[in-house]
């Protein structure tokens, strides 16, 4: 018998869409988690490229390849032969209608230059100014843009050269389940709180106040784009700041590598501070810290050289300050203070998934590192009057049980766990009348004899207590309609 | 989506206005206390005081003239709900704070969540 055949829920980072996280088992839909973040949020991806978590729709373009004279209406200049598309260097408009985009909607724009001689070429869906870079180089440009119209044109200025390869998808990005890939290896499922970043320049640092710096754009950034940017300056001098952008008690981080070997550098905060010398290398690495003295305490210093550093210039991308005690996913900011929501999982209805007379919850899982709320993970009756949760404690390295019946509370249990609670572990509660235990990393650490089960256990959430919700990663979530024996826990969470 | 830029005299003002309109509640679990959010809300932002005047700064950080603030403290809040919040919403033109993947002056109701600025 495998464990497989006892198991009513799997989910793990698996298949998502927009509002959806699928489970495994069932494959049916019925175990698949609602996802409620009403903004976008970034994630690092399985190339450890920082980008947003995002559905890509279906091909809107028909004929990209221009394998045939067809699909696409040729404006002045334009021809269309030998498997590309041609402009030969007088303004018009290369253009498709069908099938169209819809105006406000998001697009992904890509498109080749295959053979460049003047002018330039842009995107374009009918109306307004909705992308405005126009291109005059050979190569494959990639795009987002809001269509304004239904269209898909290309606006040739004066351009003389062929366009090929052009692929047009439409993008959603706000309740997308994250993926998170962050430290390589096997992926897990990202749950972080509303967190706010108070810079409102992450990426543009000549926005920023300086005193003699020289930055140096266009280098390759952590997203795999030419938006980071080189700062140049002198040690015991130079500073580079943005003010009203931070306070004494924010988590501040920041993307920083060297030019070439390694050395140190002041990031993020005031040279007098003493957590804020950071090893460069030539690898991308997140710095970050939390808290600073008051001295230049509202100002972000994308670097400040004038403590003791080794390094007069290094690369940096993604500046941000939040409050919290720890740092979280890069939320990207372009002229304002911004906003990402807090992540929701949570699935109700599914009492046929869930015994409430006995049965197993597991769950391979880390907090966030210094997360002080009571954040966990819950079975219930979508009250929590009968529940069984599990929750981390601020302590990074504990972890609290609890199982109620009918408002009152059948067993708890308080573990200390002896490692780090912001690492991977693996945790299985194994509950039926007079018999509750929580299993840790292949071990029984907690029992309890009595007490019953809790009642028409139909939810199961990333929440616990209605209000807790959890801040961590998640590897794993499963749900087992019996109790496991002692074997199997040990084997399921070793 | 909804997203309201709100406006009051003071933080308790403000907070006791969104507690009785239903957006959040004060839960105490385990011995800590959180505001809650109910009834379609999505996020309340306190972005407190608005710089109207930056204030200027030496060299070393250190604040030389103090920043001047527009009257009172403000609040973004993104909902599902529709509400009512009187003289207390604002309309602003060029908003300090914005949510992630909406437009910097997204605001109002039925604002279209697809409606996303991206570079």
């Amino acid at each position: 018998m495998s464990l497989l055949d006892d198991v009513s829920i799997v989910v793990t980072p698996n298949g998502y869409k927009s509002g959806v996280l699928y489970s495994v088992i069932p494959s049916s839909g019925a175990g698949d988690l609602e996802v409620v973040r009403g903004t976008a949020a970034t994630r690092v991806d399985e190339a450890g490229l920082v980008n947003y978590a995002e559905i890509i729709g279906s091909e809107e373009v028909t004929n990209g390849d221009f394998a045939t004279d067809s699909d696409w209406t040729k404006g002045t200049g334009w021809t269309i032969s030998g498997g590309t598309a041609n402009s030969d260097g007088t303004s018009g408009l290369l253009s498709q209608t069908s099938p169209a985009l819809t105006s406000g909607k998001i697009y992904k724009w890509i498109f080749e230059i295959t053979s460049y001689t003047s002018g330039s070429v842009k995107i374009y869906s009918g109306s307004g100014s909705d992308d405005t870079a126009y291109k005059s180089a050979i190569g494959t440009f990639t795009q987002y843009f809001i269509a304004n119209n239904t269209g898909k044109y290309f606006y040739s200025n004066s351009f003389n050269g062929s366009i090929d390869n052009v692929s047009v998808k439409e993008v959603t990005r706000d309740n997308v389940p994250r993926i998170d890939y962050t430290g390589g290896g096997c992926p897990h499922i990202l749950a972080e709180p509303q967190r706010t970043n108070l810079v409102t320049y992450s990426e543009d640092f000549s926005q920023f106040s300086s005193s003699s710096i020289v930055l140096t754009t266009g280098q390759l950034a952590p997203d795999g784009s030419l938006n980071a940017t080189k700062i140049s300056g002198t040690i015991g001098v130079s500073s580079l700041y943005r003010g009203s952008a931070s306070t004494t008690t924010a988590t501040r981080s920041i993307y920083a590598k060297t030019v070439s070997g390694t050395g140190t550098a002041r990031l993020t905060s005031y040279n007098a501070n003493t957590n804020n010398l950071f090893n460069l290398t030539e690898e991308w690495q997140r710095f970050d810290l939390t808290g600073s003295i008051s001295t230049g305490a509202t100002n972000f210093y994308a670097a400040d050289f004038r403590g003791s550093q080794t390094l007069s210039e290094f690369i940096i991308w993604g500046g941000q300050s939040e409050e919290g005690s720890y740092p979280t996913s890069l939320i990207p900011t372009s002229g304002s203070t911004v906003t990402r929501n807090q992540d929701q999982f949570s699935r109700d209805g599914i009492g046929s998934l869930i015994n409430d007379s006995e049965g197993t919850l597991f769950l391979e899982m880390a907090k966030f590192q210094n997360a002080t709320n009571f954040g966990g993970v819950e079975l219930n009756d979508t009250t929590n009057n009968n529940s069984i949760t599990i929750y981390t404690r601020n302590d990074n390295s504990s972890v609290t049980i609890i199982v109620r019946k009918s408002g009152s509370q059948q067993w708890r249990f308080d573990f200390n766990t002896g490692v780090n609670t912001y690492d991977f572990n693996s945790y299985a509660i194994r509950f039926s009348s007079n018999n509750f235990s929580l299993w840790f990393n292949g071990n029984k650490v907690g029992e309890q004899l009595s007490g019953d089960t809790p009642l028409s256990l139909s939810n199961i959430t990333l929440d616990a207590f209605q209000g807790g919700d959890f801040e961590g990663k998640v590897k794993q979530l499963q749900v087992y309609k019996t109790a496991l024996t002692d074997d199997n826990l040990a084997l399921l969470t070793a | 989506m909804n997203i309201y830029k709100l406006q009051y005299d003071t933080k308790a003002q403000g907070d006791a206005d969104l507690l009785a309109k239903g957006t959040y509640e004060v839960l105490t679990e385990e011995g800590v206390t959180k505001d809650v959010y109910r009834n379609g809300t999505q996020a309340i932002v306190f972005i407190n005081k608005i710089v109207e005047v930056p204030a200027t700064y030496d060299k070393d950080g250190k604040e030389l003239t103090p920043p001047i603030y527009y009257d009172g403290v403000f609040y973004d809040l993104m909902t599902t709900e529709e509400i009512d919040f009187g003289i207390n919403e604002l309309f602003p033109v060029d908003c300090v704070h914005s949510f992630l993947g909406y437009e910097k002056n997204a605001e109002g109701t039925d604002v279209d969540p697809d409606e996303l600025i991206i570079e």
